[in-house]
């Protein structure tokens, strides 16, 4: 039997988190028909979420969540996109900022929500605007707002508080 | 001056904006130009997308069976429907199969190999969708090893979804049609009209308010009507001839007056898939 205690399998255990959360994105994404309505365009973010709770935990503020963001925003960018610099930038710039601001974000649902919530909102906005840059966003700001970012967030608010106890509980004991 | 480049953090910061930027219009200029992915990041994509393959199995199973559920309740009356088109449809399919031959026959006495009409399918599952939503892309399990090529044209159940954009050795990834703005997307379609003569002209956008293809820059709209079945007119690119894309919902002119759109209601459902088949034309590439 695997000593679950071990460093190395909590380091699994945290690497097959990453993943599943990974894959559920583009997963739900497909398999949900209702976040793929033209007014009604959700994203599922768990990656991101995973990734602000962990890095909301990291109390040394270890350079390895770093590099594995940092690894899984080039797959994520390589895997969903084909364009490189949307989730290379979000995730490894996500837990930098995170790092900065933990000691003022207590360990609540609220506070942690609330972060969430933020960096989830930037996200979309950069992802917005390099849609813009690229010319293959819808210019208008008003579409971009109620039929993808308020859906985004309210989607991806509903699965935190889904996730969110269960998560913390595994959270704590890898971290 | 000094002062600035003194700042450490502040040169950093720009240049990790002038690297994305970089980064970004570097791989957006080599995916456009190239058929395939570099090898690297092909290899990177196969990896995931084999992975992807086998954790998106299960979910597939479930929500086919959940699909199954609600077309158990519908079967009573779709049953009553379909038996009112089931002799309809013998007759058409007899008429097809002997139309088929005698085309056939024509073409070899007339020694034309293929036209753009000819074409076969490859089946596929999707894998995944991209969570990005200027980037409505499909991750289906089949990449150039079944013989996927860039910009074949990909159908569901009853009409055209969108185009590969990118292929890799297992997997591939489908731009639908209804991505805004996307420049995959311009599919020369043709109106089958009564009196033969078919308008021409190029999917140019998608309305998203009304969930419609934008037929644009249509000179003339003359013996078109609302119900007429829009069919891809094989002109350029890899897509045949005669694969349906919808039917005309209305006519709309211009702010000038001097072209008209045409709208047309997509065959297909664009949000709900699990399978799809890529169309690949018998008649090589012009």
């Amino acid at each position: 039997m695997i000593n679950l205690k071990s460093n190395t399998s909590k380091y699994i255990v945290q690497v097959g988190l990453l993943l599943v959360a990974f894959f559920c994105d583009g997963l739900i994404k497909g398999v949900v028909p209702v976040f793929n309505l033209p007014s009604f365009k959700a994203s599922p973010q768990f990656l991101l979420l995973i990734l602000v709770m962990m890095s909301l935990r990291d109390a040394q503020n270890t350079r390895q969540l770093f590099w594995e963001s940092l690894i899984l925003g080039v797959l994520y960018d390589s895997y969903y996109s084909h364009v490189f610099g949307l989730y290379t930038i979000i995730f490894p710039l996500t837990l930098l900022i995170i790092q900065r601001i933990r000691f003022y974000v207590p360990e609540t649902f609220i506070f942690e929500w609330s972060t969430y919530f933020i960096v989830l909102t930037l996200a979309i906005v950069y992802l917005y605007l390099i849609g813009i840059f690229l010319s293959l966003a819808s210019t208008d700001v008003a579409v971009f707002v109620v039929n993808w970012l308020a859906p985004t967030l309210l989607v991806n608010s509903l699965f935190f508080v889904i996730l969110y106890f269960p998560l913390a509980k595994l959270l704590n004991w890898l971290i | 001056m000094r002062n600035f480049f003194s700042n450490k953090k502040l040169i950093i910061i720009m240049v990790v904006v002038i690297a994305t930027f970089g980064l970004i219009s570097a791989s957006v200029t080599l995916s456009n130009k190239r058929d395939q992915p570099a090898f690297i990041h092909q290899v990177g994509n196969d990896t995931i997308g084999i992975v992807g393959d086998v954790v998106a199995y299960p979910v597939n199973g479930i929500k086919n069976i959940g699909n199954n559920v609600t077309s158990l309740f519908n079967t009573y009356q779709e049953n009553r429907r379909l038996k009112t088109r089931i002799d309809d449809l013998a007759q058409t399919k007899a008429q097809n199969g002997t139309l088929k031959k005698e085309n056939h026959a024509l073409k070899k006495q007339v020694k034309l190999n293929k036209t753009l009409t000819d074409y076969h399918k490859l089946s596929a599952s999707v894998i995944s969708r991209s969570p990005n939503e200027w980037q409505d892309y499909l991750i289906i399990n089949r990449g150039s090893l079944s013989g996927i090529k860039k910009n074949m044209p990909v159908v569901s159940e009853s009409g055209l979804i969108g185009r590969v954009v990118e292929v890799n050795k297992t997997n591939s990834k489908v731009s639908l049609i209804s991505t805004d703005k996307s420049l995959s997307n311009k599919f020369a379609v043709e109106v089958l009209k009564k009196d033969g003569n078919d308008a021409s002209g190029i999917i140019g956008s998608y309305d998203k308010n009304d969930n419609m293809l934008v037929m644009t820059n249509v000179t003339s709209t003359t013996g078109v009507k609302k119900g007429q079945q829009v069919v891809t007119s094989g002109l350029g690119g890899l897509t045949p001839r005669g694969l349906f894309v919808g039917t005309v919902a209305h006519i709309k002119k211009d702010d000038y007056g001097l072209v008209s759109s045409i709208y047309i209601k997509p065959a297909t459902d664009l949000n709900n898939f699990t399978v799809v088949t890529v169309i690949s034309r018998d008649v090589e590439d012009d």
